[in-house]
C-alpha cells in the first residue's frame, strides 16, 4: 500500500526546520563550542564577537534562568561549559544574531583560552582510571566456572567495533516562539518531544504547561534525535526568552558532526565454550562502552547490550558485564539497534573463532545453537513464539544457500586474485523499551463534523511511514478511506507525557493506543446509528456505509457523524495504552523485559579484489519475521534501510579523532556513507510467511531496529575471502573492516597476529 | 549594490542585485523562498541541494545539467536557466515521482527533491536512457534512508514504459512534456533566454582576484566566507577538444564531463571515459574543470595524475604572454606551481598516444564513487615484444603534491618486463614518494597501496607477468623498508 504521505515530499513541499518561513524579527543561533577533549577554562573573550554589527546577545552559562543541566538519564550535563569542557565540540557560548551568518562569523570572533587537561578517548584506559558512568551491569544465567570443565573447545578474544555518524540528512535544529503569557512554542527536529518539553522546562525555569513542543517531520533521525536535540531545542528556547524574539537554530554539517555522539564505539572480551558437538555451554563477556563525556542514553544503551549478548543462541551459561565508561568524546547516543549489534557482534566473533579452531563452518555452529522455542534468555524471559530456527531454514531454502556455497568454491577456485566469501546471520531482537515505564503512549483522535479525522499520538513520523500505519489502523476500524484522515504533528499539547519515537516501537504503542481510541469512538457512533435505525442489532461501517444485517441502510459515514453531532455526541476521545505484562527488576537483572522478539535470517555475499583490497558486497538477503506486515512497502524500505545502514557501520563508516579529542572525519568528504554504487546489486529482504503477533498491532511486529544486524554478517563473509587468499591469516574481530584494514591484512608479514 | 544578475527561475525570470558570490542555495531558500531544495553538507557530497541549470546555444537549444547548488555563486547564472524542484510540472506528479512512491523509494523525504532533480537532469540531458547511465546520475545523491533499492526499483520500472524519444535533443524535450516529467513552459525558456541582456561588466578591476572556473573547490575552501571574497570569474572563448599538429589540445575550461563525452577523446584515448566515472559524482562533473584540477593541485587530484602521465604540457597566459610548462614541472610543492598568481591556465597539450599504446588508470578510496582517492595512479606506456619503449607513471596521495614517478618511469624504460623487474620498479617508486597518516589513510597503508596499485597496471597490461599471488607474497614489505 503507498504511504500517500510521500506526495508532499516529492514535491519538495514538506516543511523541515530550516524551511520554516520565520516572522521577520526572528533571530539566528550559533554556537561556540570547546576545540579541545578536555581543559579548565582560562578565559573568555566575547568583546570583538560583540562588536560585530548585527549581533544581539552572547549567552553562556551564567545567563541560564533555570538548571544548567540537560542530563535525562543521570543529571551529568550541562547545557553550557561552566569552567571546564569535557570533550570537543561541547557548546560553551550562544551567539545570537541577525543572519546566521553573522552568528557564524562571530562564533569565530570569541576567544577561549584553556588549561589543557588529559585528555581519554579509550574506554578500556578510562576503565583502569574508574571512571564510570554507573556501576558495572551484570547478566548472568547458570554457572559458567562450572561449564568450562566440560567444554571441549574454548576460545578468547576481542571484538572491537567503531562509533557511527548517524547522517541523519536533514541536521539538528529547532525555531523557539516567545508566545503569550510568558510561553514558548518549541518546534524541534526530535524524536522525543516530551524530552525536549522537559530540558527546556528545566533550563528556562518555566513549567512544562508553559512549553508547546511540537515535531512535524524530521529528514531522519535514527535515534540521534532521541534524546540530543534536547540541547539544541534548549539553546533555541533560552535565546528565545532571554532576546523576547523568536529564534532559530540549526547546524551545519559540520557543527552536526562536532558536537553531536554516535553510536558507542566497544571494545570486548569473550570467552566462548563448546562441547564436541559444537553445542555452546558457556559464554562470558566483558564490554567496555565508550559512553563519552556524559550519561545521555548510555546505561539503557548498556542493557540493551546485555539482554542481546547472545543473539539469537540458546547459551545455558552465561556471565556477561558491561561497563559504560566516561570519556573524553561527545557524549555517545542512541542508534539504531541501541547497543545490541555491538552485543551481537561479539558473540558472532567468537562463534566465528570457535568454528575456526573445530575446523567447522561458523554457520554450523550457528544453526547447531539457535533458540528454540521456550529456551531461556540470560534475563529470564523465555523464547515464545520463537521464529529461530525457522527463518534459518527459510532462508537456506529460498536462497539456495548450498548453491551460493558451489557457486563460490568454483569461483574461488577459478580467480586467484579476486575471492568471495559469504556467511549467515541469524538475528534476535528484542521489542520495548527496557525501562517499563516508557512502554506507554496516547492517542487523541478528532472526529469533525464534515467526516474528515484528526488523529494526535506520540510518534514522530521520520521517515520510517508511521503516520501512514497510523492512518491505516484508523481507516481499518472505522472503514473510511485514507484520505479522510490527517495525522496531526506530534505535539506536547495535544498528547502529554510521552515516550520519544524510538525502540522500534512507536507504531505498536502508538497504534495501540489508536486502536482504543477508534473503537471507543466507533462504539459510540454505531450506538448512535442503532439509536437512529430503531434496531437493537448492531450496525457495522462497511466502505464509508452503514450496513444493517448485510444490508445497506443507505445512511453513510458523514451522515452518521453529522447525526452524532446534532445529537450532542463527544466526537473526540483519547486513549492510553501501556504495554501489558512487562517489567524487569534491575538488582536481580530477571524479569520479562520485552513484550516480543523479532527473528531473522541473513546471509551475505561479498566478492575480495586482493590486489587492491577493495570488495563489493554482491548480495544481502534476509528472511525476516515481521509478523503480519501492517505496510509490507513500508516494512520492506525500513528493513532494506536499516540493512544498508549496518553495512556502512560494519566497513567503510569509520570515525576519526585527533589525540586531544577533535573529530578528523568532520565533513561529508571524509566520512562516506553507502551510496548508490554501494548497496549491493541483489538487496532481497524477504517477510517469513505464516507469521503472526498477537502482542502487536494488527499481528505485525516492530521493523525499525532488527534488520540493521543482518548487515554484521558482511564482516564475517569478507573475513572469509581473506582467508581464501591467505588461509593461514588470523584477524582480530575489529570493525569497520575499511579498504585499510582489509589490504593490510591481506598482505601483513606476521601470519597470525595481524591486527585488522 | 551590485550590478543585476538576471536569469530564469523555473518560468520566471528573475532579476537581483544580491552579491554575486552569493551562493545560489541560500539564493534559492533565503531570497526566493523556493524551500525544496534542501542543504545537507554544503561541500558537493550529498546531493540534497541538487538543482538544474540550462545553458542556451546559439542554435536556439538549451543544455540542462545538474549541479550542486551550494557550490555555485549566483553571478554565474546570467543569461541562464534554473529548475528547482517547484519549477516540475505542479498538476500531477511526473512518472518518476509516481514510481518513487509507489516502490517506497522515499522515506524521510529530505534527499528526494535533489534526487528528483537528477534524474530530471538525466532525462533531459543522457543520450542513453539506460539505467546503468540513470544509476551513474544519481550516485551523487546520497539517501540515508531508504538504502537506495527501492530508488532503483523505480528508476526501472519507470524507464521500461516512459514514453520518452530516446533521441536526445528537442524531440525528447517535447516527449518529456507530453508525458508530464516537465511542464510546457520549457518550450519558451529558448526565447526568455534570448531576451536577457549580457551582464553588464564593471570596468576590469586591476585588483588580483582568485580566479573561480567552476567553483568545486573554491567554494568548499571559502566555506562560509563566499558572500565576502570577490572572485575573478573565468570567462573562456571554447571550451573543446581538437588535434593539433600532433598533439590533444584541451581547453583549460572544458568540464570533467565533457572530457568524458568528447568524440575526439573517444577515438584517441578511449580508456579516459570510464576512469573519469571515478571522478566525483556527475553533480561534480558538470562543474568541475580541467584548469581549476590542475591548479588547485591537490595531491589527489585526479586530473592531474592522469595528464601527468600522458605526458601533458600546459599553455600558461597572463595578459599577452604565453608559455608553455610540462605538466611534470609544473608542481613544485605543497599547492606551489611554477606560475605567478596571474598567470593562467589555458590550455592542456597532450601527444597523440601512438598506436598499440596501453594506459592504465587506478584509483582507490575509501567508498568507490563520489570521494577522493587515498592513492591513485596512471600508467602510459608502449611495448615492443615486452621490451618498454616508453613509459610514464605518476601516483597520487604519495606525496605533497601529484607526482610523477620519475625514477620508477626512468628504471622501467628499455626494461623487458618480468615480474621481477616489476617488483623491483615497485621499490623505486616507494623510495620516491612520501605519503603522510591522515584521514585517507595511514603512510603504512598508502605505501602498500601505491605498491598494490603499481601492480595492478602491470597485470592489466599482461596477466602473465605476475601470474600468481605468491609473486607478491614474496615482493618486501614497502613499510618495512625505512
Ligand atoms: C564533492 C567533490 C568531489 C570531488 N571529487 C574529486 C575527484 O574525484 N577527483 C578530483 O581530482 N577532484 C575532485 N574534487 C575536486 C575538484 O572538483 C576538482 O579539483 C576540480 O577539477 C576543480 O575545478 P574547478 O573548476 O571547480 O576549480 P575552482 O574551484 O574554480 O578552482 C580551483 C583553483 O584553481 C584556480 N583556477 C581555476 N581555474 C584556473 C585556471 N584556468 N588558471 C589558473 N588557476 C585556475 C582557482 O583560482 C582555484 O584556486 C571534488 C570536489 C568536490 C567538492
Ligand atoms: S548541500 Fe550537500 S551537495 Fe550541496
Ligand atoms: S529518504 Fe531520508 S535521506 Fe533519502
Amino acid at each position: 500500500m503507498e504511504n500517500i504521505d510521500l506526495l508532499y515530499h516529492a514535491r519538495g513541499e514538506s516543511k523541515f526546520i530550516d524551511d520554516l518561513r520565520l516572522p521577520s524579527d526572528a533571530l539566528y543561533a550559533a554556537i561556540f563550542y570547546s576545540s579541545t577533549g578536555h581543559g579548565r577554562i582560562l578565559s573568555l573573550d566575547l568583546r570583538d564577537a560583540l562588536l560585530m554589527p548585527g549581533v544581539k546577545a552572547i549567552l553562556t552559562s551564567k545567563d541560564i534562568p533555570g538548571e544548567n543541566q540537560i542530563g535525562g538519564v543521570i543529571a551529568d550535563e550541562t547545557l553550557l561549559a561552566e569552567d571546564e569542557v569535557h570533550y570537543a565540540g561541547q557548546p560553551i557560548a550562544l551567539v545570537v544574531a541577525e543572519s546566521p551568518e553573522c552568528a557564524r562569523k562571530a562564533v569565530k570572533k570569541i576567544k577561549v583560552l584553556f588549561d589543557e587537561l588529559p585528555v581519554v578517548l579509550d574506554p578500556r584506559e578510562a576503565f583502569r582510571k574508574g571512571s564510570f558512568i554507573i556501576p558495572p551491569r551484570i547478566f548472568s544465567m547458570g554457572n559458567t566456572s562450572l561449564a568450562w570443565d566440560n567444554c571441549l573447545v574454548i576460545v578468547e578474544g576481542r571484538a572491537e567495533t567503531g562509533a557511527q555518524e548517524h547522517l541523519y540528512l536533514e541536521t539538528q535544529g529547532s525555531v523557539a516562539y516567545p508566545t503569550d503569557s510568558g510561553s514558548l512554542k518549541v518546534t524541534s527536529s526530535t524524536q522525543a518531544p516530551t524530552a525536549v518539553q522537559r530540558a527546556v522546562s528545566r533550563v528556562t525555569g518555566l513549567p512544562m504547561n508553559k512549553i508547546e513542543v511540537e515535531a512535524s517531520r524530521l529528514g531522519g533521525g535514527f535515534g540521534g534525535k532521541e534524546d540530543q536535540a534536547n540541547s539544541f531545542a534548549a539553546m533555541a528556547a533560552l535565546s528565545a526568552l532571554k532576546l523576547n524574539r523568536p529564534v532559530k537554530l540549526v547546524l551545519s554539517r559540520q557543527e552536526d558532526l562536532r558536537i553531536t555522539g554516535k553510536r558507542h564505539p566497544y571494545s570486548s572480551d569473550f570467552k566462548l565454550g563448546l562441547d564436541s558437538e559444537g553445542r555452546i555451554l558457556a559464554y562470558e563477556v566483558t564490554f567496555y562502552q565508550n559512553a563519552g563525556a556524559s550519561a545521555d542514553l548510555s546505561p539503557a544503551i548498556l542493557d540493551r547490550t546485555l539482554f542481546h549478548c547472545t543473539n539469537s543462541y540458546f547459551v545455558p551459561n552465561v556471565k556477561a558485564t558491561a561497563y559504560s565508561l566516561r570519556t573524553n568524546l561527545p557524549p555517545m547516543t542512541a542508534f539504531r539497534g541501541f547497543g545490541a549489534p555491538q552485543g551481537m557482534f561479539a558473540i558472532e566473533s567468537a562463534i566465528f573463532k570457535a568454528a575456526e579452531k573445530m575446523g567447522v563452518e561458523p554457520s554450523y555452529l550457528q544453526e547447531k545453537n539457535l533458540l528454540k522455542e521456550g529456551d531461556a534468555f540470560p534475563y529470564g524471559q523465555s523464547a515464545e513464539g520463537c521464529r529461530a530456527k525457522e527463518s534459518w531454514l527459510a532462508a537456506l531454502e529460498t536462497f539456495e544457500t548450498g548453491e551460493i556455497k558451489n557457486r563460490i568454491e568454483k569461483f574461488n577456485r577459478e580467480n586467484q586474485f579476486f575471492k568471495k566469501g559469504f556467511a549467515f546471520m541469524p538475528i534476535c531482537f528484542g521489542i520495548s523499551f527496557t525501562n517499563a515505564s516508557m512502554n506507554q503512549a496516547g492517542a487523541l483522535v478528532h472526529i469533525y463534523s464534515d467526516g474528515s479525522i484528526g488523529i494526535s499520538t506520540a510518534a514522530v513520523e521520520m521517515g520510517q511511514g508511521v503516520n501512514m500505519k497510523l492512518r491505516q489502523i484508523a481507516s481499518a476500524i472505522f472503514q473510511v478511506s485514507l484520505d479522510k484522515i490527517k495525522i496531526e504533528p506530534a505535539n506536547t499539547t495535544r498528547v502529554a507525557n510521552t515516550s520519544p519515537t524510538a525502540a522500534s516501537a512507536a507504531a505498536d504503542l502508538n497504534g495501540k493506543a489508536l486502536e482504543k481510541a477508534c473503537n471507543e469512538l466507533l462504539e459510540r457512533l454505531l450506538n448512535a446509528a442503532a439509536l437512529k435505525l430503531k434496531t437493537e442489532d448492531k450496525p457495522v461501517i462497511i466502505n464509508e456505509e452503514i450496513l444493517l444485517k448485510e444490508e445497506k441502510t443507505g445512511l453513510k459515514w458523514e451522515d452518521l457523524v453529522k447525526m452524532a453531532f446534532d445529537e450532542r455526541m463527544d466526537l473526540t476521545s483519547h486513549a492510553h495504552h501501556i504495554t501489558p505484562g512487562i517489567y524487569f527488576d534491575k538488582l536481580l537483572n530477571q524479569g520479562r523485559p520485552f513484550n516480543y522478539h523479532v527473528y531473522g535470517t541473513g546471509v551475505v555475499e561479498v566478492t575480495l579484489d586482493c590486489l587492491r583490497g577493495t570488495y563489493t558486497v554482491d548480495s544481502l538477503k534476509a528472511i525476516h519475521d515481521s509478523g503480519k506486515p501492517l505496510n509490507p512497502l513500508i516494512d520492506r524500505g525500513q528493513a532494506e534501510g536499516a540493512a544498508i545502514q549496518g553495512l556502512g557501520w560494519l566497513t567503510m563508516e569509520e570515525i576519526a579523532y585527533a589525540s586531544k579529542g577533535p573529530l578528523l572525519s568532520d565533513s561529508l568528504s571524509a566520512y562516506k556513507v553507502p551510496d548508490v554504487y554501494f548497496s549491493p546489486g541483489e538487496l532481497d529482504i524477504r517477510f517469513l510467511k505464516a507469521s503472526d503477533n498477537p502482542r502487536g498491532i494488527f499481528n505485525s511486529k516492530a521493523i525499525g531496529e532488527p534488520p540493521f544486524m543482518y548487515a554484521i554478517g558482511v564482516f564475517f563473509a569478507l573475513y572469509n575471502a581473506i582467508k581464501e587468499f591467505r588461509p593461514e591469516v588470523r584477524m582480530d574481530f575489529t570493525a569497520p573492516l575499511t579498504n585499510e584494514r582489509l589490504l593490510l591484512a591481506l598482505y601483513s608479514k606476521e601470519k597470525n597476529t595481524v591486527t585488522a | 549594490m551590485y550590478n543585476p544578475v538576471i536569469f530564469i527561475c523555473n518560468g520566471k525570470e528573475i532579476r537581483t542585485s544580491a552579491s554575486p558570490t552569493l551562493t545560489l542555495l541560500d539564493f534559492i531558500r533565503r531570497e526566493l523562498f523556493l524551500t525544496g531544495t534542501k542543504e545537507g553538507c554544503r561541500e558537493g557530497d550529498c546531493g540534497a541541494c541538487t538543482v538544474l541549470i540550462g545553458a542556451g546555444s546559439d542554435d536556439g537549444s538549451v543544455s540542462y545539467s545538474a549541479v550542486n547548488s551550494c557550490l555555485i555563486p549566483l553571478g554565474t547564472l546570467h543569461g541562464k536557466h534554473l529548475l528547482t524542484i517547484e519549477g516540475l510540472p505542479k498538476d500531477a506528479l511526473s512518472p518518476f515521482q509516481q514510481a518513487l512512491i509507489k516502490e517506497g523509494g522515499i522515506q524521510c523525504g529530505f534527499c528526494t527533491p535533489g534526487l528528483i532533480m537528477s534524474v530530471t537532469g538525466f532525462l533531459l540531458s543522457e543520450k542513453d536512457l539506460s539505467i546503468e547511465h540513470a544509476i551513474e546520475a544519481i550516485a551523487g545523491n546520497i539517501c540515508r534512508c531508504t538504502g537506495y533499492k527501492s530508488i532503483k526499483r523505480a528508476l526501472e520500472s519507470f524507464l521500461c514504459d516512459s514514453g520518452i524519444n530516446p533521441e536526445a535533443g528537442e524531440k525528447r524535450m517535447e516527449s518529456l512534456i507530453e508525458n508530464g516529467f516537465i511542464p510546457p513552459y520549457f518550450r519558451n525558456i529558448p526565447e526568455l533566454l534570448r531576451s536577457i541582456p549580457p551582464f553588464a561588466e564593471d570596468p576590469e578591476d586591476t585588483k588580483l582576484k582568485p580566479y573561480f572556473a567552476g567553483g568545486t573547490d573554491i567554494m568548499v575552501q571559502k566555506q562560509g566566507e563566499a558572500t565576502d571574497i570577490n572572485f575573478h570569474f573565468l570567462k573562456w572563448s571554447e571550451e573543446r577538444v581538437r588535434v593539433e599538429d600532433g598533439f590533444i589540445v584541451l581547453d583549460a575550461a572544458l568540464k570533467v564531463s565533457s572530457i568524458m563525452d568528447s568524440a575526439v577523446l573517444k577515438t584517441c584515448l578511449p580508456q579516459l571515459e570510464s576512469c573519469l566515472g571515478l571522478f566525483g559524482s556527475r553533480q561534480i562533473r558538470n562543474q568541475a574543470t580541467l584548469g581549476g584540477n590542475l591548479a588547485n593541485a591537490s595531491p589527489i587530484a585526479d586530473l592531474a595524475n592522469i595528464f601527468l602521465a600522458l605526458d601533458g604540457r600546459l599553455t600558461l597566459q597572463n595578459g599577452d604572454q604565453v608559455r608553455e610548462v610540462p605538466l611534470r614541472d609544473f608542481f613544485l610543492g605543497y599547492k606551489r606551481l611554477s606560475k605567478t598568481e596571474s598567470e593562467r591556465i589555458v590550455k592542456l597539450k597532450l601527444p597523440v598516444p601512438e598506436s598499440g599504446f596501453f594506459f592504465n588508470f587506478e584509483k582507490v578510496s575509501r567508498r568507490k564513487h563520489l570521494d577522493v582517492a587515498s592513492v591513485n595512479s596512471s600508467v602510459y606506456m608502449k611495448a615492443i615484444d615486452g621490451r618498454v619503449k616508453f613509459i610514464h607513471i605518476a601516483a597520487g596521495g604519495v606525496a605533497p603534491y601529484p607526482l610523477y614517478l620519475k625514477e620508477t618511469s626512468s628504471f622501467l624504460e628499455g626494461k623487458s618486463l618480468t615480474s621481477g623487474i616489476i617488483l623491483e620498479a615497485a621499490l623505486i617508486a616507494q623510495s620516491e614518494c612520501s605519503p603522510i597518516s591522515d584521514i585517507r589513510g595511514s603512510e603504512e597503508y598508502k605505501r602498500l597501496l601505491l605498491r598494490q596499485l603499481i601492480f595492478a597496471h602491470f597485470m592489466k597490461f599482461n596477466p602473465e607477468l605476475i601470474y600468481s599471488p605468491e609473486i607478491l607474497f614474496q615482493a618486501q614489505a614497502p613499510s618495512k623498508i625505512f
